[in-house]
Protein backbone atom coordinates (compact mmCIF):
# COMPACT_ATOMS: atom_id res chain seq x y z
CA UNK A 1 0.00 0.00 0.00
CA UNK A 2 1.39 3.38 -0.98
CA UNK A 3 -1.12 5.45 0.97
CA UNK A 4 -2.78 4.23 4.13
CA UNK A 5 -5.27 6.54 5.79
CA UNK A 6 -6.95 5.44 9.00
CA UNK A 7 -9.80 7.13 10.80
CA UNK A 8 -8.84 10.69 9.89
CA UNK A 9 -10.62 13.52 11.75
CA UNK A 10 -10.13 17.21 11.12
CA UNK A 11 -12.01 20.29 12.28
CA UNK A 12 -11.42 23.89 11.21
CA UNK A 13 -11.08 26.20 14.20
CA UNK A 14 -14.03 28.44 13.49
CA UNK A 15 -16.45 25.65 12.64
CA UNK A 16 -18.58 23.34 14.74
CA UNK A 17 -18.76 20.28 12.47
CA UNK A 18 -15.80 18.15 11.55
CA UNK A 19 -14.57 18.85 8.03
CA UNK A 20 -13.36 15.27 7.90
CA UNK A 21 -14.99 12.71 10.13
CA UNK A 22 -13.37 9.30 10.37
CA UNK A 23 -12.03 8.86 6.86
CA UNK A 24 -10.17 5.62 6.08
CA UNK A 25 -8.90 4.29 2.76
CA UNK A 26 -5.86 2.71 1.13
CA UNK A 27 -4.42 3.49 -2.27
CA UNK A 28 -2.12 1.14 -4.19
CA UNK A 29 0.88 2.16 -6.20
CA UNK A 30 -0.06 3.07 -9.77
CA UNK A 31 -3.75 3.57 -9.05
CA UNK A 32 -5.70 6.49 -10.48
CA UNK A 33 -8.27 7.50 -7.89
CA UNK A 34 -10.95 10.15 -8.22
CA UNK A 35 -12.05 11.98 -5.11
CA UNK A 36 -15.51 13.37 -5.74
CA UNK A 37 -18.10 15.12 -3.65
CA UNK A 38 -20.04 18.34 -3.28
CA UNK A 39 -18.42 21.67 -2.36
CA UNK A 40 -17.30 21.59 1.25
CA UNK A 41 -17.36 17.80 1.46
CA UNK A 42 -13.75 17.79 2.64
CA UNK A 43 -11.90 16.87 -0.57
CA UNK A 44 -9.39 19.69 -0.48
CA UNK A 45 -8.98 19.37 3.27
CA UNK A 46 -8.00 15.78 2.68
CA UNK A 47 -5.33 16.77 0.17
CA UNK A 48 -3.91 19.33 2.59
CA UNK A 49 -3.77 16.71 5.33
CA UNK A 50 -2.00 14.21 3.08
CA UNK A 51 0.84 16.66 2.47
CA UNK A 52 0.96 17.92 6.03
CA UNK A 53 -0.11 21.52 5.44
CA UNK A 54 -2.88 20.86 7.95
CA UNK A 55 -2.44 18.38 10.77
CA UNK A 56 -5.20 15.96 11.71
CA UNK A 57 -6.93 15.89 15.07
CA UNK A 58 -7.14 12.13 15.09
CA UNK A 59 -6.12 9.30 12.84
CA UNK A 60 -2.98 8.32 11.00
CA UNK A 61 -1.62 8.80 7.52
CA UNK A 62 1.08 6.50 6.20
CA UNK A 63 2.78 7.27 2.92
CA UNK A 64 5.00 4.51 1.54
CA UNK A 65 5.26 3.01 5.02
CA UNK A 66 6.20 6.32 6.68
CA UNK A 67 3.75 7.65 9.25
CA UNK A 68 3.17 11.37 8.75
CA UNK A 69 4.49 13.37 11.69
CA UNK A 70 6.54 16.49 12.44
CA UNK A 71 9.88 14.80 11.81
CA UNK A 72 9.37 13.20 8.43
CA UNK A 73 6.98 15.74 6.98
CA UNK A 74 9.65 16.89 4.50
CA UNK A 75 10.41 13.29 3.50
CA UNK A 76 6.73 12.82 2.76
CA UNK A 77 6.38 16.06 0.82
CA UNK A 78 9.12 14.77 -1.47
CA UNK A 79 6.84 11.87 -2.36
CA UNK A 80 3.73 13.91 -3.09
CA UNK A 81 3.19 16.73 -5.56
CA UNK A 82 0.03 18.85 -5.78
CA UNK A 83 -1.30 20.82 -8.72
CA UNK A 84 -3.82 23.33 -7.44
CA UNK A 85 -6.94 24.82 -8.95
CA UNK A 86 -5.87 28.34 -9.85
CA UNK A 87 -3.12 28.30 -12.47
CA UNK A 88 -2.03 31.80 -11.47
CA UNK A 89 -1.34 31.09 -7.83
CA UNK A 90 1.32 28.39 -8.04
CA UNK A 91 4.20 30.08 -9.79
CA UNK A 92 6.98 31.53 -7.74
CA UNK A 93 9.45 32.68 -10.37
CA UNK A 94 9.40 34.96 -13.39
CA UNK A 95 10.12 32.21 -15.92
CA UNK A 96 8.97 28.61 -16.29
CA UNK A 97 12.58 27.44 -16.12
CA UNK A 98 13.20 29.26 -12.83
CA UNK A 99 9.91 28.07 -11.41
CA UNK A 100 10.82 24.43 -11.96
CA UNK A 101 14.24 25.19 -10.49
CA UNK A 102 12.55 26.52 -7.34
CA UNK A 103 11.41 23.02 -6.33
CA UNK A 104 14.76 21.50 -7.26
CA UNK A 105 16.61 24.12 -5.21
CA UNK A 106 14.44 23.26 -2.23
CA UNK A 107 15.37 19.59 -2.65
CA UNK A 108 19.05 20.61 -2.78
CA UNK A 109 19.55 19.03 -6.18
CA UNK A 110 23.05 19.46 -7.58
CA UNK A 111 23.02 22.56 -9.87
CA UNK A 112 24.70 20.64 -12.69
CA UNK A 113 21.82 18.17 -12.85
CA UNK A 114 19.09 20.80 -12.73
CA UNK A 115 19.08 21.78 -16.39
CA UNK A 116 18.55 18.19 -17.50
CA UNK A 117 15.77 17.61 -14.97
CA UNK A 118 14.04 20.81 -16.06
CA UNK A 119 14.23 19.83 -19.74
CA UNK A 120 13.02 16.29 -19.02
CA UNK A 121 10.02 17.52 -17.05
CA UNK A 122 9.11 20.05 -19.75
CA UNK A 123 9.40 17.38 -22.43
CA UNK A 124 7.08 15.10 -20.46
CA UNK A 125 4.31 17.70 -20.58
CA UNK A 126 5.19 18.95 -24.08
CA UNK A 127 6.13 22.44 -22.95
CA UNK A 128 9.83 22.60 -23.79
CA UNK A 129 9.40 25.58 -26.11
CA UNK A 130 8.02 27.62 -23.22
CA UNK A 131 11.11 27.16 -21.07
CA UNK A 132 12.06 30.84 -20.92
CA UNK A 133 8.52 32.21 -21.05
CA UNK A 134 6.95 34.27 -18.28
CA UNK A 135 4.10 32.41 -16.54
CA UNK A 136 1.74 35.34 -17.11
CA UNK A 137 2.18 35.03 -20.88
CA UNK A 138 0.81 31.44 -20.98
CA UNK A 139 -2.79 30.31 -21.37
CA UNK A 140 -4.54 28.56 -18.49
CA UNK A 141 -3.95 25.07 -19.89
CA UNK A 142 -0.29 25.81 -20.55
CA UNK A 143 0.12 27.16 -17.03
CA UNK A 144 -1.34 23.99 -15.53
CA UNK A 145 0.90 21.78 -17.65
CA UNK A 146 3.87 23.90 -16.59
CA UNK A 147 2.71 23.48 -12.99
CA UNK A 148 2.74 19.69 -13.50
CA UNK A 149 6.25 19.97 -14.94
CA UNK A 150 7.36 21.89 -11.85
CA UNK A 151 6.12 19.01 -9.74
CA UNK A 152 7.30 16.18 -12.00
CA UNK A 153 10.84 17.54 -11.90
CA UNK A 154 10.83 16.77 -8.19
CA UNK A 155 9.98 13.15 -9.05
CA UNK A 156 7.15 12.44 -6.62
CA UNK A 157 5.46 9.02 -6.55
CA UNK A 158 2.05 10.52 -5.94
CA UNK A 159 0.41 13.31 -7.88
CA UNK A 160 -2.60 15.08 -6.38
CA UNK A 161 -4.66 17.14 -8.81
CA UNK A 162 -6.81 19.46 -6.71
CA UNK A 163 -9.52 20.56 -9.17
CA UNK A 164 -6.67 21.37 -11.54
CA UNK A 165 -8.86 21.50 -14.63
CA UNK A 166 -11.77 23.49 -13.28
CA UNK A 167 -10.51 26.82 -14.59
CA UNK A 168 -9.43 25.58 -18.01
CA UNK A 169 -11.13 25.78 -21.39
CA UNK A 170 -11.99 22.49 -23.20
CA UNK A 171 -8.76 22.46 -25.20
CA UNK A 172 -6.61 23.18 -22.16
CA UNK A 173 -8.50 20.49 -20.24
CA UNK A 174 -7.94 17.92 -22.97
CA UNK A 175 -4.20 18.63 -23.17
CA UNK A 176 -3.96 18.49 -19.41
CA UNK A 177 -5.83 15.17 -19.19
CA UNK A 178 -3.62 13.69 -21.91
CA UNK A 179 -0.58 14.52 -19.82
CA UNK A 180 -2.19 12.88 -16.79
CA UNK A 181 -2.96 9.76 -18.83
CA UNK A 182 0.67 9.50 -19.95
CA UNK A 183 1.81 9.84 -16.34
CA UNK A 184 -0.52 7.06 -15.26
CA UNK A 185 1.11 4.85 -17.90
CA UNK A 186 4.50 5.70 -16.42
CA UNK A 187 3.30 4.24 -13.13
CA UNK A 188 2.57 7.39 -11.11
CA UNK A 189 -0.15 7.19 -8.52
CA UNK A 190 -2.77 9.83 -9.22
CA UNK A 191 -5.36 11.27 -6.88
CA UNK A 192 -7.72 13.50 -8.78
CA UNK A 193 -10.09 15.79 -6.92
CA UNK A 194 -12.75 16.81 -9.39
CA UNK A 195 -16.27 17.98 -10.08
CA UNK A 196 -16.13 16.89 -13.67
CA UNK A 197 -17.69 13.44 -13.95
CA UNK A 198 -16.31 12.81 -17.43
CA UNK A 199 -12.84 13.17 -15.91
CA UNK A 200 -13.73 10.94 -12.99
CA UNK A 201 -14.77 8.33 -15.54
CA UNK A 202 -11.14 8.06 -16.65
CA UNK A 203 -9.91 6.87 -13.27
CA UNK A 204 -9.73 3.33 -11.92
CA UNK A 205 -11.53 4.01 -8.70
CA UNK A 206 -13.82 6.59 -7.17
CA UNK A 207 -14.14 7.72 -3.58
CA UNK A 208 -17.25 9.76 -2.78
CA UNK A 209 -17.03 12.13 0.15
CA UNK A 210 -20.17 13.49 1.76
CA UNK A 211 -19.99 15.90 4.69
CA UNK A 212 -16.56 14.66 5.67
CA UNK A 213 -17.38 10.97 5.42
CA UNK A 214 -16.68 8.43 2.72
CA UNK A 215 -20.07 7.21 1.53
CA UNK A 216 -18.87 5.16 -1.41
CA UNK A 217 -15.52 3.70 -2.44
CA UNK A 218 -15.27 1.36 -5.38
CA UNK A 219 -14.57 0.74 -9.04
CA UNK A 220 -15.30 3.87 -11.08
CA UNK A 221 -18.11 2.36 -13.16
CA UNK A 222 -19.84 0.88 -10.12
CA UNK A 223 -19.73 4.14 -8.24
CA UNK A 224 -20.71 6.34 -11.15
CA UNK A 225 -23.68 4.09 -11.95
CA UNK A 226 -24.95 4.46 -8.37
CA UNK A 227 -27.55 7.08 -9.12
CA UNK A 228 -28.72 7.58 -5.51
CA UNK A 229 -25.24 8.05 -4.15
CA UNK A 230 -24.40 10.64 -6.79
CA UNK A 231 -27.68 12.47 -6.33
CA UNK A 232 -27.08 12.65 -2.59
CA UNK A 233 -23.74 14.36 -3.23
CA UNK A 234 -25.28 16.73 -5.79
CA UNK A 235 -23.16 15.16 -8.50
CA UNK A 236 -24.22 14.34 -12.03
CA UNK A 237 -23.80 11.03 -13.74
CA UNK A 238 -21.61 11.23 -16.87
CA UNK A 239 -23.86 11.60 -19.91
CA UNK A 240 -23.09 8.21 -21.45
CA UNK A 241 -23.64 6.39 -18.17
CA UNK A 242 -26.83 8.32 -17.53
CA UNK A 243 -28.22 7.19 -20.88
CA UNK A 244 -27.26 3.60 -20.12
CA UNK A 245 -28.83 3.84 -16.68
CA UNK A 246 -32.12 5.30 -17.96
CA UNK A 247 -32.47 2.89 -20.84
CA UNK A 248 -31.87 -0.07 -18.58
CA UNK A 249 -34.30 1.21 -16.00
CA UNK A 250 -36.99 1.43 -18.70
CA UNK A 251 -36.32 -2.15 -19.80
CA UNK A 252 -34.82 -1.22 -23.10
CA UNK A 253 -34.10 -4.50 -24.82
CA UNK A 254 -31.72 -3.72 -27.67
CA UNK A 255 -28.52 -5.37 -26.38
CA UNK A 256 -26.47 -3.86 -29.17
CA UNK A 257 -27.19 -0.25 -28.18
CA UNK A 258 -26.63 -1.02 -24.52
CA UNK A 259 -23.29 -2.67 -25.25
CA UNK A 260 -22.27 0.27 -27.38
CA UNK A 261 -23.06 2.70 -24.58
CA UNK A 262 -21.25 0.53 -22.06
CA UNK A 263 -18.18 0.43 -24.25
CA UNK A 264 -18.34 4.18 -24.70
CA UNK A 265 -18.47 4.69 -20.97
CA UNK A 266 -15.67 2.25 -20.15
CA UNK A 267 -13.34 3.54 -22.84
CA UNK A 268 -10.47 5.52 -21.45
CA UNK B 1 -2.12 42.45 -21.05
CA UNK B 2 -0.48 39.68 -23.00
CA UNK B 3 3.25 39.76 -23.61
CA UNK B 4 3.85 42.10 -20.77
CA UNK B 5 7.57 42.82 -20.50
CA UNK B 6 9.06 43.31 -17.09
CA UNK B 7 11.26 46.32 -16.61
CA UNK B 8 13.22 47.81 -19.45
CA UNK B 9 15.52 44.89 -20.13
CA UNK B 10 16.49 44.54 -23.78
CA UNK B 11 17.93 41.12 -24.62
CA UNK B 12 21.34 41.35 -26.18
CA UNK B 13 24.85 40.07 -26.29
CA UNK B 14 26.98 43.14 -25.69
CA UNK B 15 29.86 43.45 -23.24
CA UNK B 16 27.52 45.32 -20.91
CA UNK B 17 25.04 42.44 -21.01
CA UNK B 18 27.80 39.99 -20.23
CA UNK B 19 29.11 41.78 -17.17
CA UNK B 20 28.28 40.25 -13.83
CA UNK B 21 25.16 41.95 -12.40
CA UNK B 22 27.00 42.51 -9.12
CA UNK B 23 29.74 44.42 -10.95
CA UNK B 24 27.07 46.41 -12.75
CA UNK B 25 25.17 47.38 -9.62
CA UNK B 26 28.33 48.40 -7.77
CA UNK B 27 29.59 50.34 -10.82
CA UNK B 28 26.26 52.14 -11.09
CA UNK B 29 26.45 53.25 -7.48
CA UNK B 30 30.11 54.30 -7.80
CA UNK B 31 29.40 56.30 -10.96
CA UNK B 32 26.44 58.06 -9.36
CA UNK B 33 28.57 59.04 -6.37
CA UNK B 34 31.26 60.30 -8.75
CA UNK B 35 28.73 62.47 -10.58
CA UNK B 36 27.84 64.15 -7.29
CA UNK B 37 31.47 65.17 -6.77
CA UNK B 38 31.54 67.22 -9.98
CA UNK B 39 31.21 70.93 -9.48
CA UNK B 40 30.93 72.26 -13.00
CA UNK B 41 28.74 71.58 -15.94
CA UNK B 42 31.58 70.61 -18.32
CA UNK B 43 32.61 67.62 -16.23
CA UNK B 44 28.98 66.50 -16.20
CA UNK B 45 28.69 66.93 -19.96
CA UNK B 46 31.87 64.91 -20.50
CA UNK B 47 30.51 62.09 -18.34
CA UNK B 48 27.16 62.23 -20.10
CA UNK B 49 29.01 61.90 -23.40
CA UNK B 50 30.96 58.92 -22.01
CA UNK B 51 27.73 57.26 -20.89
CA UNK B 52 26.22 57.78 -24.33
CA UNK B 53 29.32 56.28 -25.93
CA UNK B 54 28.87 53.26 -23.62
CA UNK B 55 25.23 53.03 -24.71
CA UNK B 56 26.12 53.17 -28.38
CA UNK B 57 29.01 50.73 -28.23
CA UNK B 58 26.73 48.27 -26.45
CA UNK B 59 24.35 48.66 -29.41
CA UNK B 60 21.56 49.95 -27.23
CA UNK B 61 19.05 52.30 -28.72
CA UNK B 62 19.31 55.83 -27.46
CA UNK B 63 15.57 56.24 -27.86
CA UNK B 64 15.00 53.51 -25.25
CA UNK B 65 17.31 55.33 -22.87
CA UNK B 66 15.54 58.63 -23.45
CA UNK B 67 12.24 56.90 -22.79
CA UNK B 68 13.68 55.93 -19.43
CA UNK B 69 13.99 59.65 -18.70
CA UNK B 70 10.28 60.19 -19.18
CA UNK B 71 9.12 60.14 -15.57
CA UNK B 72 11.83 62.66 -14.65
CA UNK B 73 11.56 65.02 -17.63
CA UNK B 74 8.88 67.26 -16.15
CA UNK B 75 10.65 67.35 -12.80
CA UNK B 76 13.98 68.30 -14.38
CA UNK B 77 12.28 70.96 -16.50
CA UNK B 78 10.80 72.57 -13.40
CA UNK B 79 14.11 72.42 -11.56
CA UNK B 80 15.68 74.07 -14.60
CA UNK B 81 13.15 76.93 -14.83
CA UNK B 82 13.18 77.47 -11.08
CA UNK B 83 16.96 77.82 -10.93
CA UNK B 84 16.93 80.05 -13.98
CA UNK B 85 14.41 82.49 -12.50
CA UNK B 86 15.42 82.65 -8.87
CA UNK B 87 19.19 82.26 -8.74
CA UNK B 88 20.53 85.83 -8.69
CA UNK B 89 24.28 85.56 -8.62
CA UNK B 90 26.86 86.83 -11.11
CA UNK B 91 26.31 89.24 -13.98
CA UNK B 92 23.05 89.76 -15.77
CA UNK B 93 23.34 88.11 -19.15
CA UNK B 94 19.83 88.55 -20.42
CA UNK B 95 17.21 91.12 -19.64
CA UNK B 96 13.73 91.62 -20.95
CA UNK B 97 10.44 93.12 -19.93
CA UNK B 98 7.36 90.92 -19.64
CA UNK B 99 4.01 92.62 -20.11
CA UNK B 100 0.87 91.48 -18.34
CA UNK B 101 -1.54 93.08 -20.75
CA UNK B 102 -5.06 92.30 -21.86
CA UNK B 103 -3.74 90.95 -25.15
CA UNK B 104 -0.99 88.79 -23.66
CA UNK B 105 -3.25 87.31 -20.98
CA UNK B 106 -5.98 86.48 -23.46
CA UNK B 107 -3.36 84.99 -25.77
CA UNK B 108 -2.11 82.82 -22.91
CA UNK B 109 -5.64 81.69 -22.14
CA UNK B 110 -6.17 80.76 -25.76
CA UNK B 111 -2.87 78.88 -25.96
CA UNK B 112 -3.67 77.03 -22.73
CA UNK B 113 -7.06 75.91 -24.02
CA UNK B 114 -5.54 74.76 -27.31
CA UNK B 115 -2.75 73.02 -25.42
CA UNK B 116 -5.04 70.98 -23.21
CA UNK B 117 -7.38 70.06 -26.04
CA UNK B 118 -4.56 69.00 -28.34
CA UNK B 119 -2.77 67.11 -25.57
CA UNK B 120 -5.16 64.19 -25.95
CA UNK B 121 -4.25 63.64 -29.59
CA UNK B 122 -0.50 64.12 -29.47
CA UNK B 123 2.29 61.68 -28.83
CA UNK B 124 5.35 63.82 -28.06
CA UNK B 125 3.80 65.45 -25.03
CA UNK B 126 7.03 66.74 -23.62
CA UNK B 127 8.03 68.58 -26.80
CA UNK B 128 4.56 70.01 -26.92
CA UNK B 129 4.96 71.24 -23.34
CA UNK B 130 8.18 73.03 -24.37
CA UNK B 131 6.40 74.66 -27.31
CA UNK B 132 3.58 75.68 -24.97
CA UNK B 133 5.95 77.26 -22.46
CA UNK B 134 7.86 79.18 -25.15
CA UNK B 135 4.59 80.44 -26.68
CA UNK B 136 3.62 81.81 -23.27
CA UNK B 137 7.00 83.48 -23.01
CA UNK B 138 6.68 85.04 -26.48
CA UNK B 139 3.22 86.41 -25.80
CA UNK B 140 4.34 87.88 -22.48
CA UNK B 141 7.27 89.52 -24.16
CA UNK B 142 5.73 91.01 -27.29
CA UNK B 143 2.02 91.54 -26.64
CA UNK B 144 2.02 94.79 -24.67
CA UNK B 145 -1.25 96.33 -25.86
CA UNK B 146 -3.61 97.49 -23.03
CA UNK B 147 -1.36 96.94 -20.03
CA UNK B 148 -3.08 95.84 -16.83
CA UNK B 149 -0.09 95.66 -14.48
CA UNK B 150 3.37 97.10 -14.39
CA UNK B 151 5.76 95.25 -16.66
CA UNK B 152 7.91 92.64 -14.94
CA UNK B 153 11.66 92.83 -15.31
CA UNK B 154 13.02 89.40 -16.16
CA UNK B 155 16.73 89.10 -15.46
CA UNK B 156 18.72 86.00 -16.10
CA UNK B 157 22.00 85.85 -14.24
CA UNK B 158 25.13 84.03 -15.27
CA UNK B 159 25.22 81.81 -12.20
CA UNK B 160 21.53 81.11 -12.57
CA UNK B 161 22.03 79.78 -16.07
CA UNK B 162 25.10 77.80 -15.02
CA UNK B 163 23.44 76.19 -12.03
CA UNK B 164 20.25 75.37 -13.87
CA UNK B 165 22.16 73.69 -16.70
CA UNK B 166 24.32 71.91 -14.14
CA UNK B 167 21.40 70.58 -12.12
CA UNK B 168 19.52 69.61 -15.26
CA UNK B 169 22.37 67.66 -16.80
CA UNK B 170 23.34 66.06 -13.52
CA UNK B 171 19.83 64.66 -13.14
CA UNK B 172 19.82 63.39 -16.71
CA UNK B 173 23.25 61.80 -16.38
CA UNK B 174 22.25 59.97 -13.23
CA UNK B 175 19.09 58.63 -14.83
CA UNK B 176 21.11 57.55 -17.88
CA UNK B 177 23.52 55.62 -15.67
CA UNK B 178 20.72 53.71 -14.01
CA UNK B 179 19.07 53.10 -17.37
CA UNK B 180 22.31 51.55 -18.55
CA UNK B 181 21.93 49.03 -15.73
CA UNK B 182 18.27 48.23 -16.26
CA UNK B 183 18.52 48.01 -20.04
CA UNK B 184 21.28 45.41 -19.93
CA UNK B 185 20.39 43.31 -16.87
CA UNK B 186 17.61 40.76 -16.54
CA UNK B 187 15.36 41.29 -13.49
CA UNK B 188 16.28 37.78 -12.30
CA UNK B 189 19.99 38.61 -12.48
CA UNK B 190 19.38 41.84 -10.62
CA UNK B 191 17.63 39.86 -7.90
CA UNK B 192 20.52 37.42 -7.64
CA UNK B 193 22.98 40.30 -7.40
CA UNK B 194 20.91 42.04 -4.74
CA UNK B 195 20.81 38.82 -2.79
CA UNK B 196 24.62 38.60 -2.95
CA UNK B 197 25.10 42.25 -2.05
CA UNK B 198 22.78 41.92 0.94
CA UNK B 199 24.76 39.06 2.41
CA UNK B 200 26.40 41.23 5.08
CA UNK B 201 22.89 41.82 6.46
CA UNK B 202 23.01 38.29 7.86
CA UNK B 203 24.67 39.85 10.91
CA UNK B 204 21.36 41.57 11.62
CA UNK B 205 19.48 38.27 11.17
CA UNK B 206 18.08 39.39 7.84
CA UNK B 207 18.10 36.56 5.37
CA UNK B 208 19.13 37.83 1.91
CA UNK B 209 17.59 34.74 0.28
CA UNK B 210 14.22 35.73 1.65
CA UNK B 211 14.62 39.27 0.35
CA UNK B 212 15.48 37.87 -3.08
CA UNK B 213 12.45 35.57 -2.95
CA UNK B 214 10.19 38.48 -2.03
CA UNK B 215 11.52 40.51 -4.97
CA UNK B 216 11.10 37.54 -7.34
CA UNK B 217 7.52 36.91 -6.25
CA UNK B 218 6.70 40.61 -6.52
CA UNK B 219 8.14 40.71 -10.05
CA UNK B 220 6.26 37.55 -11.01
CA UNK B 221 2.91 38.86 -9.77
CA UNK B 222 3.07 42.39 -11.20
CA UNK B 223 1.54 41.38 -14.56
CA UNK B 224 -0.99 39.03 -12.92
CA UNK B 225 -2.17 41.67 -10.48
CA UNK B 226 -2.27 44.36 -13.18
CA UNK B 227 -4.42 42.04 -15.23
CA UNK B 228 -6.70 41.57 -12.25
CA UNK B 229 -6.92 45.32 -11.67
CA UNK B 230 -8.14 45.81 -15.23
CA UNK B 231 -10.72 43.07 -14.80
CA UNK B 232 -12.03 44.58 -11.58
CA UNK B 233 -12.09 48.06 -13.12
CA UNK B 234 -14.16 46.69 -15.98
CA UNK B 235 -16.46 44.92 -13.55
CA UNK B 236 -16.92 48.07 -11.46
CA UNK B 237 -17.39 50.17 -14.58
CA UNK B 238 -20.19 47.79 -15.57
CA UNK B 239 -21.76 48.62 -12.20
CA UNK B 240 -21.50 52.33 -12.87
CA UNK B 241 -18.12 53.27 -11.43
CA UNK B 242 -16.21 55.92 -13.34
CA UNK B 243 -12.45 55.91 -12.87
CA UNK B 244 -11.60 58.46 -15.54
CA UNK B 245 -13.85 61.48 -15.01
CA UNK B 246 -15.01 63.53 -12.07
CA UNK B 247 -13.23 65.51 -9.39
CA UNK B 248 -10.14 64.18 -7.66
CA UNK B 249 -12.03 63.29 -4.48
CA UNK B 250 -14.67 61.46 -6.50
CA UNK B 251 -12.03 59.49 -8.34
CA UNK B 252 -10.24 58.60 -5.10
CA UNK B 253 -13.55 57.32 -3.76
CA UNK B 254 -13.98 55.22 -6.89
CA UNK B 255 -10.50 53.84 -6.33
CA UNK B 256 -11.68 52.29 -3.06
CA UNK B 257 -13.98 50.05 -5.06
CA UNK B 258 -10.88 48.83 -6.88
CA UNK B 259 -8.53 48.55 -3.92
CA UNK B 260 -10.76 46.59 -1.55
CA UNK B 261 -11.32 43.63 -3.91
CA UNK B 262 -7.66 43.81 -4.95
CA UNK B 263 -6.56 43.40 -1.34
CA UNK B 264 -8.98 40.57 -0.63
CA UNK B 265 -7.93 38.69 -3.76
CA UNK B 266 -4.25 39.26 -3.05
CA UNK B 267 -4.58 37.77 0.41
CA UNK B 268 -6.35 34.71 -0.99
CA UNK B 269 -3.67 34.46 -3.63
CA UNK B 270 -0.88 34.59 -1.10
CA UNK B 271 -2.55 31.86 0.94
CA UNK B 272 -2.73 29.57 -2.07
CA UNK B 273 0.79 30.43 -3.15
CA UNK B 274 2.06 29.64 0.34
CA UNK B 275 0.39 26.21 0.15
CA UNK B 276 1.89 25.62 -3.29
CA UNK B 277 5.35 26.59 -2.04
CA UNK B 278 5.08 24.39 1.04
CA UNK B 279 3.99 21.42 -1.03
CA UNK B 280 7.08 21.96 -3.17
CA UNK B 281 9.24 21.46 -0.11
CA UNK B 282 9.97 25.09 0.60
CA UNK B 283 11.25 25.58 4.12
CA UNK B 284 12.12 29.16 5.09
CA UNK B 285 15.75 29.54 6.05
CA UNK B 286 16.73 26.03 5.00
CA UNK B 287 19.86 25.79 2.85
CA UNK B 288 19.16 25.45 -0.88
CA UNK B 289 21.22 24.82 -3.94
CA UNK B 290 21.13 27.44 -6.67
CA UNK B 291 20.20 26.98 -10.32
CA UNK B 292 21.66 30.28 -11.47
CA UNK B 293 25.18 30.85 -10.27
CA UNK B 294 26.81 34.23 -10.82
CA UNK B 295 30.30 34.03 -12.28
CA UNK B 296 32.78 36.79 -11.59
CA UNK B 297 35.06 37.35 -14.58
CA UNK B 298 38.28 39.32 -14.98
CA UNK B 299 36.24 41.75 -17.10
CA UNK B 300 34.12 42.56 -14.06
CA UNK B 301 37.23 43.42 -12.09
CA UNK B 302 38.41 45.62 -14.98
CA UNK B 303 35.04 47.41 -15.06
CA UNK B 304 35.17 47.99 -11.31
CA UNK B 305 38.75 49.32 -11.53
CA UNK B 306 37.75 51.74 -14.31
CA UNK B 307 34.75 53.16 -12.44
CA UNK B 308 36.80 53.42 -9.24
CA UNK B 309 39.46 55.38 -11.12
CA UNK B 310 36.68 57.59 -12.47
CA UNK B 311 35.45 58.19 -8.92
CA UNK B 312 39.04 58.91 -7.84
CA UNK B 313 39.34 61.48 -10.63
CA UNK B 314 36.07 63.08 -9.58
CA UNK B 315 37.25 63.35 -5.97
CA UNK B 316 40.57 64.86 -7.12
CA UNK B 317 38.70 67.48 -9.15
CA UNK B 318 36.56 68.20 -6.11
CA UNK B 319 39.50 68.70 -3.74
CA UNK B 320 41.72 70.64 -6.15
CA UNK B 321 40.76 74.27 -6.52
Amino acid sequence: MLIEVLNLVYKYEDETVNALDGVSFNIDKGEWVSLIGHNGSGKSTLSKLLIGILSAKEGTIKIDGLALNEENIYEIRKKIGIVYQNPDNQFVATSIEDDIAFGLENLEVNPQEMEKKIDDALNLVGMIEYKYEMPSNLSGGEKQRAAIASILAMEPDILILDESTSMLDPKGREDFINVVKSLKEKGKTIIMITHNMDEALLSDRCIVLYNGKIIRDGKTLDVLLDYDCLAKSSLEMPTSLYLFHELKKNNYKNKEVLNLLWELASKK
Amino acid sequence: MNNFVLGQYVPGNSYLHKLDPRAKIISTIVLMVAIFFFKNVYAILVSLALIIILLLTARLSIIKAIKGLKPLLILSLFVFIFQLLFNRQGDIIYNTKLYFSLTSISAILLITIIYFISLKYLKLKFLWLLVYLSLIFISLKYLSFVELFNPFDLNIYKEGLNTSLFVFFRLITIVFISTLLTLTTKPTDLTLAIEWLFRPLKIFKINPEEIALIITIALRYIPTILDEAYKIMDAQAARGADFKNGSLIKRIKQLVSLLVPMFVISFERSDELADAMLSRNFVPGKPKTRYHILKWNYKDTVALVIVTLFLGGAICLYILP
